[in-house]
């Protein structure tokens, strides 16, 4: 298994239902948007900053965090500063800063299983076309279970490459990691089928056998 | 009952499935970066290669189920980000453009027909995971910053060259993998 960032813990935010802070982020992520106040900005950007340690994550998590997010905040900011004003590059370097910071507060504070479970949720409707949410958490179970996986294959390729004097070129990589890639999910379905799994449009289309009662089960 | 209009077998779902995971081992990869400290990753490419690949519908089911996994917390983008992160980030139209994109490029691709012709494919990368993902990218970057639009479209014209070699790169890239596999199909 990858690691998902959840950083395990007790703080308020941590017991907080993941729906409820889900719902919060993206009440907070407009609210900053369409604040034009940069002390207001600049005053949330604080806050959020003070939250983790609050939250027993410690001050260099946010701090990190902002580094990354450093070159493509000074890249507006200093187009910001140009055409419009300094005034206008600190408002954008606050929002910006502010939004991402709370984004990964609640990426932290909240196992990667809780948040599933509220996407999951909000994916019931397209039952409606077709698409089952066993289906969907199949689907996501596999691909949560597989990105460690195609990880390895990645560097499997990369270390052949390299054996072959040729790991200057990292695009050459990409056609075998993903004819590997295409024949484990070969396998992977037959394994899957093997053990009796099938989509709603399958069994659709599957002749009917009087041996069938339905459980599929055979007499 | 609902008539289901998304057939998928399990082989689709899987297929969806392992090429999320694909697009996830992508931003592995170091990024390279430019002159002017731009950086190219190798992610932007899984949306051109799975909608080449796998065709619209099978490629914008992968490219959602990334995103769901981005979202739910596993620091599958490139850089080592998630997917709250990037949706709260001036980037962030790009980033939930990726279903959009890989069905534009797979629709593209069925519309150009004959998915073994590099010519073809690198089309509908640039058209697709290009034109589109910039038409989903631009007007969020705007809403986000509040930039001026000329400002953004000289920002974004800084990752345009770069991105056009991804398209160029994924359409032969493809290309050849339907060349090696014809009975994978483009549905």
């Amino acid at each position: 298994m990858i690691g998902s960032l959840h950083v395990p813990g007790h703080s308020l935010l941590h017991r907080l239902p993941a729906g409820v802070k889900l719902l919060g982020l993206s009440a907070l992520g407009l609210a900053l948007v369409f604040t034009p106040d940069p002390w207001i900005l600049l005053g949330a950007l604080g806050v959020v900053f003070l939250a983790y340690p609050l939250s027993g994550l410690g001050w260099r998590a946010p701090v990190r965090q902002g580094l990354g997010l450093l070159p493509l905040i000074a890249l507006i900011a200093g187009t910001q500063a140009w055409l419009v004003g300094w005034q206008d590059a600190v408002m954008v370097s606050a929002r910006l800063a502010a939004l991402l910071l709370s984004a990964t507060l609640v990426s932290l504070t909240t196992p990667l299983a809780a948040t599933l479970a509220v996407l999951e949720r909000l994916l019931a409707p397209l039952a409606w076309l077709g698409l089952a949410p066993r289906a969907v958490a199949f689907a996501l179970g596999l691909t949560i279970r597989f990105v460690p996986v195609l990880g390895g294959l990645l560097r499997e390729t990369r270390e052949a490459a390299a054996a072959r004097g040729r790991d200057r070129v990292a695009w050459a990589l990409l056609v075998p990691l993903i004819l590997r890639a295409l024949r484990l999910a070969d396998q992977v379905s037959e394994a899957v089928e093997a053990r009796g799994l099938e989509t709603h449009a399958e069994r659709a289309h599957r002749p009917q056998s009087h041996l069938d009662d339905g459980t599929g089960q055979t007499a | 009952m609902v008539r289901p209009v998304l057939s998928l077998s399990v082989r689709d779902l899987v297929l969806m499935g392992l090429f999320a995971g694909v697009v996830a081992a992508l931003g592995l990869l170091p990024k390279i970066t430019l002159p002017l400290g731009v950086p190219i990753t190798a992610q932007s490419m899984g949306l051109m290669l799975a909608g080449a690949i796998l065709g619209a519908r099978r490629g914008a089911g992968a490219m959602l189920l990334f995103l769901l996994i981005a979202l739910a917390g596993l620091p599958v983008l490139a850089g080592g980000r998630t997917g709250l992160g990037a949706v709260f980030s001036p980037t962030g139209g790009f980033f939930l453009g990726f279903p959009v994109a890989a069905a534009a490029v797979g629709l593209i691709g069925q519309a150009l027909g004959r998915p073994g012709s590099p010519i073809r494919a690198s089309l509908a990368c640039l058209l697709g995971g290009v034109g589109v993902l910039y038409l989903c990218g631009v007007p969020y970057w705007i809403a986000m910053t509040g930039q001026p639009v000329l400002a953004v479209l000289g920002n974004a014209a800084l990752f345009l060259p770069g991105d056009i070699l991804k398209a160029v790169l994924a359409g032969l890239v493809a290309a050849t993998v339907h060349r090696g596999l014809p009975a994978l199909g483009t549905r």
